[in-house]
């Protein structure tokens, strides 16, 4: 992980609002000046009124004093408070934008990359950093960095003030300060020891938490009579937090306890020398009232200034992480060199001894592997779970670059290709189903509304069988899917989603079809009805049909019997048959139930 | 839900304030009566400094020495001391106490999911209530703003009574000043009424204003539900990429969430709101804070306090009037908050609404337990359509029950009937002749040991998991985990590992296929005398599929055995098969009884998935 240091993850936040939402840069700025100047008003203000009196001042003298001070206060107060409410919400709702590009970044990235653990991880912790409220990176960074800002000019104002006196003074309060300093310093470090302990145990509260509220688990947990299981897993992690605070601010009352004993020292000394020039005359009473108060404010603001200097370096910390993550190196633009228009389709597919595998640590998903599909052929990929059938798929579509080994398209290498033209080629249907809150046309086309081809969106609509569904429940293209933005939302059952799908792919109608499991979720009859029809959806297309049902090879060209990333058996269903290879078992295992003679 | 949104009475507001005062002594009845102790001495604390200054001044005017004054100030400063060490340790304690508070509040409604019915959990309502409940928490106002809220009003009514109390003198001297002070407190008065009024004021109408809007409004952007994983998770990656759909996605996150009218709203209204409530409430302290000390200076202009008096009852009067400002403002945000909290408490308050029966369920070691539908229809909550249909179907002990139909045709319904998860509206379904609502609820759910379609394999130890209990008989589940075809995984994994990482970092990832095997080594240790399985081999290969075909006499056990699957293989090793349509029970029988009927439902479904592995199929 590259470090940026505190300052740089600052003006990080600096640039990102002067970009967004300058009014925050001003609001703040603002408030640093209201806020230094009013802690010493307030102090400022008995002196004024004891000086008045014993001066003997009329009383227009007073109120005309006296009542313009007052306005000062309460423009001073006026002004910090109207900045620091003002901007609350606007900075808070940027976080909403940045989650925005964060999820944009994640789309940019190579897909082998998001799929990756580390990534993963990465970006729940970029997530993190502006998902927390007022303890979010973007939140945290302003807030702290104003209080830390304010409370170093407000300690500046009161060094001065004090200065004017004695510099002895002066001297003694700023040694007790950087005691304090040092005080505070450990306990920020001892809580940062207690980070990965606390991000632990939130990770367990959190996962527990959401479980217990699971849709979805909820039978299960009724019919297995989980609830008892659950409060205790509940109970230990709320104790977890519980004895994680209890360590933390035990510690932290320690250290109050030794800053409390350094003030008491301050106050006792101050005292005494104060009283010593007041006694003596030296000083005024108005002047010992400022002074005094002068003495007693500062420890409250070197705390403050510590609380502000921590409070950064966690927002600083949390600001690496969406930094980190932000930064990651995006997709390569691979300026085609070879425009896919020139091609002759449906196009043949080589892949010429491609190694693959997800890390360096583990062993290769396919080692040197070879196979064509020629032009216009339908491929059925079968194998048992784990074989490499979606690697190989992924792989395909261009989701994954090989290690090793080239892809070719119509003999051409697939790096030639821009990535448009290249992801232009597949009309896929993976086996997650992918519906979107937004409406129909979009959710078919994958693309903005204004762009969908209505004439084409209903034939594929059509041709999936989708059409009857959507007239039936009075949809069509703009009604919204889900019932996440609208109570009338479309709901689709598994098997209609399945079509759904389907229909996506038609509409796109990309030249190199892969059906991913498309039946899983079907009857036995739609499950038929697909199969008769996938030899239409397929005319004309390279096709490849991956799916446990073996009855799906009946449709193929070619059938390829995938295991542990290697071609193990390849024909036609009737020439594996006959060889009584591993394809054969495999079938006479699925088919055996269905035997008239069983 | 639109009662959230309506304004309130006063009384609907005490009574919200009650309710919340009941549910935070049960999460903790001791947290506010230690609070009130730190506050005391908050409250009472700046006065030492205060009444110091007054009486050094008073001191100084006299021309003391700095002995006597420091034999003042020296105990003063002591005690001072003495008094922080313990407030330092009391507030940590508290600190500790309102985390765990808070912690314990984010379980409450978690946990009352655990209660209600599954067809209250299913439910629409429930869907809205636990929406606008994570709507109410927004912008910070969970049961943390309560906690904040109830210290903010007892600390501003102590500020105001020890305020009151010690500054009893000013009071005294105001009330022999009948001219200008007199006067000048009339004004003062009516300053803090205006204040007071006008806080409060503005405190409902913002808040009003934003934390219940109309629902849906601002639900048009996709920002944090994608960037959290909510409907769009890493793995659809794939088909943005494929489907080039990046414009799409943008348009509904970041374009939208630069829509002006909607950032309009949030933004600029929220500023100008909160930006002029603060402001009012600033401007306020400012100007009694202003105004006291000109009081005071006026009332020592007219002879009536001593220099050291000006400056401690000037603190006084100050702290007075800020603090009744405090009250006013800290009671219509605890009603505020107090509001914020209703959807929980209403929520909190759901009943079970399924009927509870008292019976308790018959021991029976042979496990021969009778259970039949009679004429069971069923609708789900909200629907016009018949989810089942005048079904009558008895379940024969120690048979083997295949269901099978075309999508929707109500095989899961029946499966969830059937375990109680719903009632049936129509008709009735009868254990040993008695209605099944008759029985205690908990003891009847024993009967059954479910592998439902959408099964949820919990992220935590491997033998917890199918135990479901973190007391379990290791031995046994590893028998159950052999059984169910894990037995080479088992090997390289302990009962004690964690399954995929939402727990544990290092826990271990499972396929879909293994995730299906250990939920039926789940249903296997529960040794229920009812097995169900629905669709357990969608997410097996061929190979899987047929040791899951084969264990399943070893599953099932002499049990009596319900299998729903679109695999009409399936129906070969069962001894009864139900077909349904449309929600009713068609046909009944063995599969050569079935087959024999060329116009039956079951001829055509076997034949449109049998065709393809039959020798004769020609293309």
């Amino acid at each position: 992980m590259k470090h940026n240091s505190m300052v740089s993850n600052i003006l990080y936040f600096v640039h990102y609002y002067r970009k967004e939402d300058p009014i925050v840069l001003w609001f703040s700025l603002g408030e640093i000046l209201a806020g230094a100047i009013l802690p010493f008003a307030v102090i400022y203000y008995p002196k004024l009124v004891l000086d008045l009196l014993q001066q003997g001042a009329g009383i227009i003298r007073v109120l005309t004093v006296l009542g313009s001070f007052t306005l000062l206060l309460m423009i001073l107060y006026g002004v910090k408070g109207a900045l620091e409410g003002g901007k609350y919400f606007i900075y808070n709702a940027q976080r909403f934008n940045m989650m925005g590009k964060l999820f944009l970044k994640s789309l940019r990235l190579p897909y082998h990359q998001v799929e990756s653990g580390e990534a993963q991880k990465a970006y729940w912790k970029a997530f993190e950093a502006i998902d927390g409220g007022d303890q979010s990176a973007s939140s945290l960074m302003i807030t702290a960095v104003i209080s830390l800002v304010t409370n170093l000019l407000c300690f500046a104002l009161y060094v001065a003030t004090l200065g004017i006196l004695s510099h002895w003074i002066t001297l003694l309060l700023l040694a007790l300060s950087l005691a304090d300093y040092a005080l505070s310093m450990r306990q920020i470090r001892y809580q940062e020891t207690l980070r990965e302990a606390r991000a632990t145990a939130y990770k367990h509260f959190e996962c527990v938490r959401s479980l217990l509220g699971d849709e979805t688990a909820a039978k299960d947990i009724r019919m297995y009579n989980m609830a008892p299981w659950l409060r205790d897993l509940k109970n230990a992690a709320i104790e977890e937090r519980r004895s994680l605070s209890q360590k933390e601010l035990s510690k932290q009352s320690l250290y109050e306890k030794f800053s409390l004993t350094l003030s008491l020292l301050r106050d006792v000394l101050a005292y005494a020398y104060l009283l010593d020039l007041a006694s003596q005359g030296q000083i005024s009473p108005g002047d010992f009232v400022l002074y005094i108060g002068a003495v007693m404010g500062f420890s409250s603001f070197v705390q403050r200034i510590m609380k502000g200097l921590a409070d950064i370096r966690q927002a600083a910390n949390s600001t690496e992480y969406l930094r980190v993550y932000m930064e990651y190196p995006e997709e390569e633009e691979r300026k085609g060199a070879c425009p896919a228009a020139s091609l002759s389709m449906p196009p043949k597919i080589e892949f010429c001894n491609v190694s693959f595998s997800y890390d360096s640590k583990n062993k290769p998903v396919l080692s040197h592997f070879n196979l064509t599909i020629h032009a216009g052929e339908k491929l059925a990929l079968v194998g048992v779970n784990g074989a490499g059938k979606s690697t190989l798929v992924k792989l395909l579509c261009g989701l994954y670059d090989p290690d090793e080994g080239q892809i070719l398209i119509n003999g051409v290498d697939r790096r030639m290709f821009s990535k448009e033209a290249y992801h232009a080629l597949y009309s896929v249907v993976f086996q997650e189903t992918l519906l979107l809150p937004f409406t129909v046309g979009e959710n078919l086309a994958m693309r903005p509304a204004e762009e969908v081809d209505a004439r084409r969106a209903w034939e594929a609509l059509e041709k999936a069988g989708v059409a009857s569904i959507l007239h039936a429940r009075g949809a069509d293209l703009s009604t919204l899917m889900l019932k996440k933005v609208s109570e009338q939302g479309l709901e689709l059952s598994g098997g209609e989603a399945q079509r759904f799908l389907l229909a996506r792919a038609l509409y796109k109608d990309g030249p190199v079809l892969v059906l991913d499991e498309p039946t899983a979720a079907l009857d036995a009859i739609a499950e038929s009805q697909v199969y008769e029809q996938y030899q239409r959806y397929s005319e004309g297309k390279t096709a490849v049909f991956i799916s446990h049902r073996l009855a799906s090879t009946r449709f193929s060209d070619r059938i390829v019997l995938l295991d542990q990333g290697r071609i193990v058996e390849s024909g036609t269903h009737e020439e594996l048959m006959v060889r009584g290879g591993a394809y054969a078992h495999m079938y006479e295992v699925q088919s055996r139930y269905y035997e008239e003679e069983p | 839900m639109n009662d959230l949104l309506r304004k309130l009475t006063w009384r609907e507001q005490r009574e919200n304030i009650r309710q919340v005062w009941k549910l935070q002594r049960r999460l903790d009845a001791r947290y506010f009566p230690l609070a009130c102790l730190l506050h005391l001495m908050d409250a009472l604390l700046p006065y030492a400094g205060l009444f110091l200054s007054a009486y050094i001044l008073d001191a100084l005017v006299q021309g003391q020495s700095i002995m006597p004054m420091l034999s003042v100030v020296l105990p003063v400063l002591a005690g001072t001391y003495g008094i922080s060490l313990v407030r330092s340790s009391l507030q940590a304690h508290l600190m500790v106490r309102e985390r765990t508070i808070g912690d314990q509040y984010e379980y409450l409604r978690e946990e009352k999911m655990l209660t209600l019915d599954f067809a209250q959990v299913d439910s629409p309502l429930i869907r809205q209530m636990r929406t606008q409940m994570a709507k109410d928490q927004n912008w910070g106002m969970g049961w943390r703003s309560v906690i904040w809220c109830g210290n903010f009003m007892i600390r501003s009514v102590l500020n105001l009574v020890s305020a009151a109390l010690l500054g009893t003198s000013a009071l005294g001297a105001l009330l022999t000043a009948r001219s200008i002070a007199l006067w000048a407190l009339l004004v003062l008065i009516a300053l803090l009424v205006t204040a007071c009024v006008c806080a409060m004021l503005h405190y409902f109408t913002l808040m009003n204003r934003f934390m219940y809007q109309e629902p849906g409004e601002d639900e048009i952007n996709f920002c944090w539900d994608f960037a959290q994983g909510h409907g769009f998770t890493y793995e659809n990656g794939k088909d943005a990429r494929i489907y080039e759909s990046y414009d799409l996605l943008k348009k509904w996150t970041v374009t939208a969430w630069h829509n002006p009218s909607y950032r309009y709203r949030m933004v600029h209204e929220g500023a100008a709101g909160l930006g002029g409530s603060s402001l009012f409430e600033q401007l306020m302290t400012g100007a009694l804070e202003g105004a006291s000390y000109i009081l005071i200076a006026l009332l020592a202009l007219g002879g009536y306090l001593s220099l050291g008096m000006v400056v401690s009852m000037a603190g006084c009067l100050r702290n007075f009037f800020v603090g009744a400002a405090q009250v006013a403002n800290a009671m219509s945000q605890l009603s505020n908050c107090a509001h914020q909290q209703m959807s929980v408490l209403r929520f909190l308050e759901l009943h079970t609404s399924m009927y509870q029966g008292k019976l308790p369920l018959e021991k029976r070691r042979d496990n021969r337990y009778q259970i039949e539908f009679r004429n069971v229809s069923f609708r789900y909550p909200g629907s016009e359509k018949y989810a089942l249909r005048h079904v009558s179907l008895r379940f024969t002990i120690g048979e083997k029950l295949a269901i099978v139909g075309q999508n929707g045709s109500g095989k899961t319904t029946l499966i969830k009937l059937l375990c109680r998860l719903y009632d049936p509206d129509e008709g009735e379904i009868l254990l040993g002749g008695v209605d099944i609502r008759k029985f205690k609820h908990e003891e009847y759910s024993r009967l059954f040991a479910v592998v439902f379609q959408d099964f949820s394999i919990f992220p935590f130890k491997l033998g917890e998991t199918v135990a479901a209990s973190t007391q379990y008989d290791g031995a046994e589940v590893k028998r159950c985990l052999h059984d169910a075809g894990l037995g080479n995984r088992l090997e390289t994994l302990g009962l004690d590992s964690y399954l995929y990482t939402q727990y544990d970092e290092k826990g271990i990832q499972i396929s879909g296929g293994e995730a299906q095997k250990i939920a039926l080594a789940r249903a296997m240790y529960k040794k229920s005398p009812f097995v169900l399985l629905d669709e357990p081999t969608a997410a097996l290969d061929p190979i899987s599929e047929y040791e899951v075909y084969t264990g399943f006499n070893r599953i099932a056990g002499g049990r009596t055995a319900i299998y729903i699957s679109h695999r009409l293989s399936s129906c070969r090793f069962c001894d009864q098969i139900a077909v349904f349509h449309e929600g009713s029970l068609v046909q009944l029988g063995s599969h050569e009884a079935l087959m024999a009927d060329p116009q039956g439902k079951y001829y055509t479904l076997w034949n449109a998935q049998a065709q393809y592995y039959q020798k004769h199929y020609k293309q």
